[in-house]
């Protein structure tokens, strides 16, 4: 097992692993021990963030001890991940509107100490603001016609300065008709007037027609 | 980074906070749509086994088999006492007994659904009282689990509860213009539409969608009851 260039995050053969917080398999992802620790394979088929890794992202900004606001958490599969890169002693925030997926998440956060389960819509910040702190880095999958403006909204509120931020873009659900490269370019336009970005993958072949956005907030956002 | 007891709290007052969310959160809509994908799914059983006891069936009683085709009959006359058969082979006891375990079964699932019926329609003259009274709790019920909740219905335009269920029909009309454009979804299964001549059926459908826009609206939110006036005016 190799450690990446990145936080948390392992190699062996082609394929990625998380050093696994708690013992077992969250998902039915194949586990690999050695030594004391336990690694869970990280299939950039089923997370993005680990797609943007094999795509060769040259930085993803998530650090160890990082306090995360993960937005469109559905079960659990990449939160998860992440709850194991910032460890015991960073928190993840996993927050989704959909009550069927929100169940699935308060099982993982039971077996998890630094995961805590929301049931808000993330359009909606005043609903959820009592219940989180700031972050250092927020995390946005949401498959949504206005994520862009979602996105903005909390890495306004919730963000620290400095902090980093990751967006998934699903060019269909923006719009089907038009062409995905038009959809990415216009989202880097409106992006770049409020926060820095510092890396970009499209995640083909992984996940088609998808990319993702890696952000540093360098100053307050004014929307 | 946040201090160890900081964030235990904070987990565990949003684990507590979260369930009670989740817990809230269900509705009477989730208890009608579950209550008709049980009948959706009771249906499928039933003619399934209704079919392997038809097959087991006509080797005893081939000519019974074939003169009676409605399921449910069928099913209860194989309960009843035996009949003469030219062409079947004679049962045993044992024989008999297991078929007729398995008809048992299939007669329960039947009456299961009349039950579901019951309970669908009572959920639905509670909380949809309007749409209740124009198309009945199981079609009501199936337009409210294609749009998905009664906000979803309430805020749906005519011509979309119209089209509800023809979706296929739809979108083959838009990639080819040639395809006519479909006039109703699931509402053709109102007796209304049913008994009208096949090119007044669209219209029919249409009078009813607009009908049904307006009681979602005032079942959802909150109105006075006025569905036996929308009746009216449809017929
Ligand atoms: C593509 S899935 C996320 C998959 C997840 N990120 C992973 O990799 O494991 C999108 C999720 O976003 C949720 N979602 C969509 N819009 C939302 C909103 N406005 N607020 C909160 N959650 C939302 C959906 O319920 C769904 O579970």
């Amino acid at each position: 097992m190799k450690q990446k260039k990145f936080d948390g995050i392992f190699e062996n053969g082609n394929r990625l692993y998380t050093k696994n917080l708690v013992r077992g398999s969250v998902y039915g992802e194949r586990l690999f021990k050695e030594g004391k620790h336990e690694y869970r394979e990280w299939d950039p088929k089923r997370s993005k963030l680990s797609a943007a890794i094999m795509k060769g992202a040259s930085q993803i900004g998530l650090r160890e001890h990082h306090v995360v606001l993960y937005l469109g958490a559905s079960t659990g599969t990449t939160p998860s991940h992440i709850s194991d890169i910032v460890g015991n002693r960073g928190f993840v925030f996993a927050l989704d509107f959909a009550p069927r997926m929100v169940r699935k998440l308060v099982f993982l956060c039971e077996q998890r100490k630094n995961m805590a389960p929301l049931l808000a819509n993330a359009s909606e910040p005043d609903t959820y603001q009592d219940r989180i702190t700031m972050v250092d880095y927020v995390y946005q999958d949401i498959a949504q016609r206005d994520q862009l403006r979602i996105f903005l909204l909390n890495c306004s509120r919730f963000l620290e300065k400095g902090g980093f931020a990751a967006l998934c873009v699903k060019a269909r659900s923006v719009d089907v008709a038009r062409r995905p490269k038009d959809i990415f370019l216009e989202t880097r336009k409106e992006l770049e007037k409020h926060l820095t970005i510092i890396d970009y993958r499209e995640l083909d072949p992984f996940e088609k027609d998808h990319c993702i956005f890696i952000c540093k907030k360098t100053r307050d956002l004014h929307l | 980074m946040l201090p160890k007891s900081k964030a235990a709290s904070l987990r565990d007052r949003n684990i507590a906070l979260t369930k009670k969310d989740i817990r809230e959160s269900v509705t009477p809509d989730q208890m009608i749509i579950q209550a008709l994908y049980s009948y959706d799914e009771l249906t499928k059983i039933a003619h399934n086994l209704a079919g392997r006891i038809r097959g087991w069936f006509s080797l005893t009683n081939p000519e019974l088999e074939h003169r009676i085709s409605d399921n449910r009959a069928f099913v209860e006359q194989v309960l009843e006492k035996e009949t003469k058969s030219a062409m079947g082979a004679r049962f045993s006891d044992p024989d008999m007994k297991q078929l007729k375990e398995l008809a048992k079964s299939c007669l329960s699932i039947f009456q299961e659904q009349e039950k579901l019926i019951i309970y669908i329609d009572t959920l639905m003259k509670r909380h949809m009282p309007n749409v209740f009274v124009l198309v009945g709790g199981k079609l009501g019920a199936r337009l409210l689990s294609m749009a998905g909740s009664s906000k979803k219905l309430a805020r749906m335009p005519a011509s979309t509860i119209q089209l509800l269920g023809a979706e296929k029909a739809l979108f083959r009309h838009l990639i080819n213009k040639k395809v006519k454009p479909p006039k109703h979804g699931v509402l053709h299964e109102h007796p209304l539409v049913q008994k009208a001549d096949r090119n007044r059926r669209g219209k029919i459908a249409r009078t009813l969608a607009d009908k049904l826009a307006i009681a979602a609206k005032v079942d959802y939110f909150g109105g006075k009851f006025m569905g036996d006036k929308l009746l009216k005016m449809i017929r």
